[in-house]
């Protein structure tokens, strides 16, 4: 009989937790602005403009945030304490970034970014860096009719999850990243014999299409020992390959580790090509440095963004080897490229609000899309696909002064404005 | 067995019926209208928690309830995610037919890989499973078919109201509870129990431990699939290392252990409070999977069964009652008798 009181007891006790939680979620209906009808009063006693960024804080891609908080402190500092903040509605509102962390993954981000639109009722969504960062944020922003700006993906790849309402982005398209890396290798003496690394991943895929498209009718012939799957340890097969097919050129797509094995297996093969343009895995300057004895001289990438192009922020009024320096006097180490990504999305950001005067959805959303002013990437506005173009051009490892390596801009014919050097072939090829 | 014998038996001794069945009904009725009256906030929450709950009463079903440990039920999620970016992305059909299209090739999938998997047992199982999806992981990224590691963007999905999907979620979630019931309610649910706690016992009393497990492997793996839809309609994008990630699976162990294994309420109190545990936890970016484990730790140390095992175990308290005990001194003293005469033979 005890027990069963205890029982009845305990039923009653878990009512009453649903009944409180069932409240919880009523309450917070009545706390925020509802959807789209209820946004412009809640506008009216607003405190701060809210930029929500779901970001791979943590994980593989984190190395992409490595400007973050440096970056908001500048820019946000700059628009908040020296401007006062934006005007809204006829009062200057200072603007904070709440961050939801994406740990690199595609099933989080969309969690993420859900939760910043739902719970936090942010101004415009963020989303960053590569498909997993970028779609995913954008499919959100669809759902909820949230303005939503995305960067550092393949425009291509990013297009696959439009056509788009909401979602702006501001990505470097594919196509011309590789058009650029040819151009580079035109400039070079060689037996226009091209050997292609590429793994089984997105970047890879595309990559390999690219490049075999580009290259259709050249003088150019491509061998391909065929795709590797991420976190292979040994090259050497492929590289025994890529040797007796006589490659002057490897063209490879592949993470840092991968990357690293592969070098040192073609040193210790005795296979050094004349050109080796890796994309992705060496885009840091400690991570060219670490493949050690200097080997990492002569390899070329495309860069995403370069302390040497001739523009400046329109928001901070400073160029870009400003920025760059102020980066390294302040921190540790190489300035990390995803600083030019950052910096402009604050120019784009403070130009579009300030345009917008107002937070109403559709008023920000088309202030964004009639963006058209100078940032760290040159003048940028909206193409057909809302979507802003970014450089990303043909640049090469060479020996630095300050640091071990410095990066140079070898071929930049998709964005003339950026002035380009002569590349030259990797020191020690092995390929006579 | 039908659904009102089935609903009769919630309590066999018929004392706490009213209550009981009150407040669950309450509570159903309540969580359904939620996008009525909820915030687009509760309302995702809500969406996670009923997709959570349905994955753990299925990972229950196989692990709590039947013994086998599945390391590898994500597989199943991944088909789901897969056929549905395939029939509705690439080929451009309805949604309602890559549900359709997803219990037939999850189906498919789990009878040709039961094979192999029920040779083992134990431990060697739970390592079976986990290969068989991690090799799917590695099959589909290195398959044209599926655009390699690619991906696919769910277009279709962006545009069904988070009202309808939250109420597919809901169906998905009360649905896996009442199949769970139902299932253990019946013949196969005593051949079950008895299978999981000794199977040469239960062999020789006339079950057959091939055939039983076979049913409720495939009835999970389908499931689990159908379930995948429903997430993947949310999440609206795939990539095989998210669909065949092994966060899945730990996951739906974490909700089963924390909630209580080989219980019914345990998934659901654990999927509440896995769901809503991690918008905490996001709060605290690199620490956050730490904490997790930790809560793990904790309630395992504290309550070995889970929670709400270790309520059954304190004050023999239970929602769905789904033990036969009763019957012999309840109204039911027939029917009780009926069966046990039928495991006898």
């Amino acid at each position: 009989m005890k027990k069963l009181k205890k029982r009845k007891l305990i039923a009653a006790l878990l009512c009453v937790l649903f009944a409180i939680m069932l409240a919880a979620c009523g309450g917070g209906s009545n706390g925020g602005d509802g959807g789209s009808d209820g946004n412009a009063d809640a506008a009216a006693d607003r405190e701060e403009i809210l930029v929500g960024f779901a970001a791979p804080l943590t994980g593989p891609l984190a190395i992409f945030m490595a400007p973050t908080p440096w970056v908001e402190t500048l820019c946000l500092d700059y628009i908040n304490n020296e401007l006062g903040g934006i005007e809204i509605d006829g009062k200057k509102l200072p603007v904070r970034v709440i961050y939801a962390d994406t740990e690199s993954d595609s099933n989080k981000a969309v969690e993420a970014a859900t939760k910043l639109v739902t719970e936090n009722k942010v101004d415009i969504l963020v989303g960053a860096w590569t498909p997993v960062g970028t779609n995913t944020v954008s499919a959100v922003g669809e759902r909820y009719s949230v303005p939503t700006f995305s960067f550092g993906a393949p425009e291509e790849s990013w297009l696959e999850g439009g056509p788009y309402e909401w979602s702006m982005g501001m990505q470097f398209n594919y196509d011309k990243l590789c058009t650029d890396v040819v151009n580079m290798w035109d400039k070079l003496d060689t037996n226009k014999k091209v050997g292609f690394v590429f793994d089984t991943d997105v970047d890879g895929t595309v990559g390999r299409e690219t490049y075999t498209r580009l290259l259709e009718g050249t003088d150019y012939e491509i061998f391909d020992p065929g795709a590797y799957t991420i976190g292979n340890n040994d090259f050497t097969s492929m590289i025994s390959k890529l040797k007796d097919a006589g490659c002057d050129i490897v063209c490879a797509d592949m993470i840092t580790p991968d990357f690293t094995i592969f070098w040192k297996q073609c040193y210790q093969y005795g296979y050094v090509p004349k050109v080796c343009t890796i994309n992705k895995g060496m885009h840091y300057e400690d991570l060219v440095e670490n493949l050690g004895g200097g080997t990492g001289n002569g390899l070329t990438f495309s860069a995403l963004w370069d302390k040497n192009y001739p523009f400046s922020s329109s928001l901070l009024g400073m160029t870009c080897m400003e920025i760059a320096d102020k980066w390294e006097a302040e921190n540790e180490g190489f300035y990390p490229y995803s600083i030019g990504y950052d910096v402009a999305m604050y120019d784009i950001f403070h130009d579009a609000l300030s345009r917008a005067g107002t937070l109403d959805k559709e008023a920000v959303r088309q202030a964004i899309l009639d963006t058209n002013i100078d940032t760290v990437f040159g003048n940028l506005s909206f193409n057909g696909n809302r979507c802003m173009q970014v450089p990303a051009i043909g640049t090469q490892w060479v020996p630095g002064d300050k640091f071990e390596f410095d990066k140079v801009v070898v071929a930049s014919d998709t964005f003339p404005a950026i002035p380009a050097h002569e590349p030259f072939i990797i020191p020690g090829t092995t390929q006579n | 067995m039908t659904a009102k014998r089935a609903l009769h038996s919630l309590v066999p001794n018929g004392k706490s019926l009213g209550v009981k069945t009150f407040a669950v009904l309450v509570a159903a009725v309540a969580s359904a209208l939620l996008p009525l009256y909820g915030s687009d906030y509760a309302v995702s929450i809500g969406l996670l928690i009923f997709s959570y709950i349905s994955l753990g009463q299925m990972w229950n079903l196989l692990a709590g309830y039947s013994g086998l440990v599945s390391l590898g039920q994500q597989a199943f999620i991944g088909i789901g995610a897969y056929t549905l970016a395939k029939v509705t992305t690439v080929y451009g059909q309805s949604i309602a037919l890559s549900f359709f299209v997803t219990a037939v090739c999850a189906a498919a999938f789990a009878f040709v890989i039961s094979f192999p998997i029920f040779k083992l047992s134990g431990v060697y199982f739970t390592i079976g499973t986990w290969i068989v999806s991690e090799s799917a992981l590695v099959f589909f990224r290195n398959w044209k078919f599926v655009n390699f590691d690619a991906g696919y963007n769910i277009v279709a999905a962006y545009k069904i109201p988070m009202g309808a999907l939250y109420l597919g979620s809901f169906v998905i979630g009360v649905v896996s509870v009442a199949l769970v019931f139902l299932i253990l309610r019946s013949k196969i649910g005593l051949a079950l129990m008895a299978m999981r706690d000794n199977p040469g016992a239960a062999e020789a009393r006339g079950v057959y431990l091939y055939r039983t497990k076979l049913v409720c492997f495939l009835i999970s793996s389908v499931y689990i699939a159908v379930t995948g839809v429903v997430l993947y309609l949310n999440i609206a994008y795939v990539k095989p290392g998210a669909t065949f990630g092994i966060d899945w699976a730990v996951s739906m162990v974490f909700i089963v252990v924390i909630g209580g294994i080989g219980t019914i309420e345990g998934p659901i109190l654990g999927a509440v409070i896995y769901v809503i545990l991690r918008q905490y936890l996001y709060n605290f970016p690199g620490i956050s999977m730490i904490l997790l484990g930790a809560v793990a730790v904790t309630v395992i140390l504290l309550a070995p069964k889970g929670i709400m095992g270790a309520l059954h175990g304190r004050f023999g308290f239970e929602l769905f009652s789904v033990r036969r005990t009763a019957a012999f001194d309840g109204p039911d003293r027939e029917e009780g008798a009926r069966i046990s005469v039928k495991q006898r033979r």
